[in-house]
């Protein structure tokens, strides 16, 4: 006969609902004593006393630490935008997105996928808005290159060893732990002064290329100018070195002879940066 | 190394826990440490540093796994994709054993990613060995599971927190991770006695031993893994050591680490018990 767990789950998922109510334990008791509660429990036929704490009291330990462990972590995460909004609203941000996008993962390295989606399109109250969730995309990123798969680097003899007449024909597999954005905001400079801590203005709205990536284990952000962005975008999604040049020389607002003067350099350093995993030569 | 419990695991010496804080320190001056214990979450879902380190470290030092999102006492389906990462990380590294911890994190999907404390009951006692049973046979090896710090008691617990882990060992045919910490945290949150805690624990199957500090706010205590070990978490110690004899010793400390010469001369406090232990049998 199958064994009835039914009334350790609706014990669980009171716990879990009094501990993660974002008004506190207190709150927590008194949404999940309604009758439409899912897993309705007494409190104190439910959870003993100590000789110093009430139920309540003994609950609450667990729900101070269940906002205060999701803070601790974002605000590693997020150090920018944490400076942008103080500490204060800071931690109601996230008490306010975890409410909304609870972990449903085993590891916390997901917990904050959401956020700057969440405070692109759901906090518009927020003040310096479209500036903060700019932030959060790129320190969000930063996350993701960290932990990103490993793919050994192309070496710089594989691209040297190249004949000039193949190389308008190569492809190049990109370093999966590499992020390319395009931003509203010049975010990068203020991201360094508040690393830094130094100040600096919010800098007013203006378009910015911001390439985000993982070299010998560290993970870097760069500011990148618009030709270089518009190249390393069209090689990303598989256009041959050929293709890319020629799509982006016709795009508006390019300075075609930019890229042919610097492409030799660009193509060295970004070698060096660890760019690239790998490389086809297409045959005819 | 003796080996004093019924698998046959070794008595690694004295531990640490892997901390990033104490990478740099680590690869620059591979310092004499007996074995290290990492958190196995944090080298999951990850091919960036934390594992760039950790095949390093692996290779000159016995590695223990011990995590926290196993959610063993959850009701929520078994998460298989989970263990697969556990089981695939504990070949990389060569892990001497893997653990986690008696409780569950989260229910109907949503994670808190806390300790939380089960009722001890004959049907939560039915409920937990199965799983146990379950995902050893998954992982193919015996589950080495700590005790909790717990910060409250269900009404419809009917059995000693001891007795549980005891018969939960038993059933299930599973390992014991002995936190002494922990067992002076619970004691003191629920007015219990130590040394009947530690009498009723069989000894035989307990492969690890934890130390850590913890912080008390007077009317309960936290286990912060903040701090150094208190005496009266020495003393459970000595007294563990008495029961027992030597065992893997593994110091936790997780909040405003300090360097890492202090973490090491925290545990290695440790030896004059192991010394007294040995005394004790050489006579």
């Amino acid at each position: 006969m199958p064994r009835d767990d039914s009334r350790l789950e609706s014990l669980e998922q009171w716990l879990y609902e009094v501990i993660s109510h974002p008004e506190g334990a207190k709150a927590g008791v008194e949404a999940s004593s309604r009758q439409d509660s899912p897993a309705a429990y007494d409190l104190e036929q439910t959870v003993l006393p100590s000789d110093q704490l009430t139920p309540l009291e003994r609950i609450s330990v667990y729900a101070d630490m269940y906002f205060w462990r999701f803070i601790e972590i974002m605000s590693g995460e997020y150090p920018t935008v944490q400076h942008l909004l103080g500490e204060e609203l800071f931690e109601q941000v996230v008490r306010d997105y975890v409410t909304r996008y609870p972990s449903t993962y085993y590891n916390l390295n997901r917990l904050s996928i959401k956020f700057p989606h969440y405070l692109e399109k759901e906090a518009a109250d927020l003040p310096h808005q479209p500036f903060v969730a700019a932030i959060a995309t790129v320190e969000r990123v930063m996350e993701d290159a960290f932990d990103d798969p490993y793919r050994e680097k192309i070496s710089p003899d594989a691209i040297q060893g190249i004949p000039g007449e193949k190389w308008t024909d190569i492809r190049l597999q990109f370093n999966p732990a590499l992020y390319l954005l395009e931003l509203e905001y010049p975010v990068n400079d203020y991201m360094t002064a508040v690393y830094e801590n130094r100040h600096m203005d919010i800098p007013q709205a203006q378009k910015a290329f911001v390439v985000v990536y993982r070299c010998n284990y560290t993970v870097w952000r760069e500011d990148l100018d618009y030709e270089s962005y518009l190249l390393l975008s069209r090689l990303k999604d598989g256009e041959s070195l050929g293709e890319a040049l020629e799509n982006c020389t016709q795009q508006e607002g390019v300075d075609a002879d930019k890229i042919t003067a610097s492409l030799g350099e660009w193509f060295q350093q970004w070698t060096a940066q660890e760019f690239f995993c790998g490389l086809e030569i297409d045959s005819d | 190394m003796s080996v004093k419990n019924r698998w046959g695991f070794p008595d690694l010496g004295l531990g640490l826990g892997l901390r990033t804080v104490h990478f740099n320190h680590i690869l620059e001056h591979w310092p004499q440490v007996d074995w290290f214990e990492i958190m196995s979450e944090n080298f999951m879902d990850t091919e960036g540093n934390p594992v760039h380190v950790l095949d390093q470290i692996a290779e000159r030092y016995p590695i223990v796994m011990h995590g926290v999102s196993m959610s063993i006492g959850s009701t929520d389906p078994i998460d298989f994709d989970y263990l697969g990462k556990l089981k695939a990380l504990a070949e990389r590294v060569n892990a001497h054993w893997l653990g986690d911890h008696v409780c569950w994190t989260g229910v109907h999907g949503k994670n808190g990613h806390d300790l939380y404390p089960l009722p001890y009951n004959e049907k939560s006692l039915a409920f937990l060995v199965d799983r146990i049973r379950t995902v050893q046979d998954f992982l193919e090896r015996p589950l080495i599971l700590e005790n909790p710090s717990t910060y409250l008691t269900f009404a419809n617990s009917t059995m000693a927190e001891e007795e549980f882990l005891a018969r939960m060992a038993e059933e299930s045919d599973c390992g014991l991770l002995l936190d002494v910490n922990n067992v002076y945290v619970t004691c003191r949150n629920h007015g219990l006695d130590s040394q009947a805690y530690l009498e009723a624990i069989p000894y035989d199957r307990v492969v690890q031993i934890h130390l850590a500090g913890h912080t008390d706010k007077g009317t309960h205590c936290i286990d912060t893994h903040n701090g150094r070990v208190i005496d009266p978490v020495w003393d459970l110690y000595a007294e563990v050591h008495r029961r027992a004899g030597n065992r893997a010793t593994l110091l936790e400390w997780d909040a405003d680490i300090p360097s890492f010469e202090e973490v090491h001369a925290e545990v290695l406090k440790a030896a004059q018990f192991r010394h007294m232990t040995e005394l004790r049998h050489a006579s």
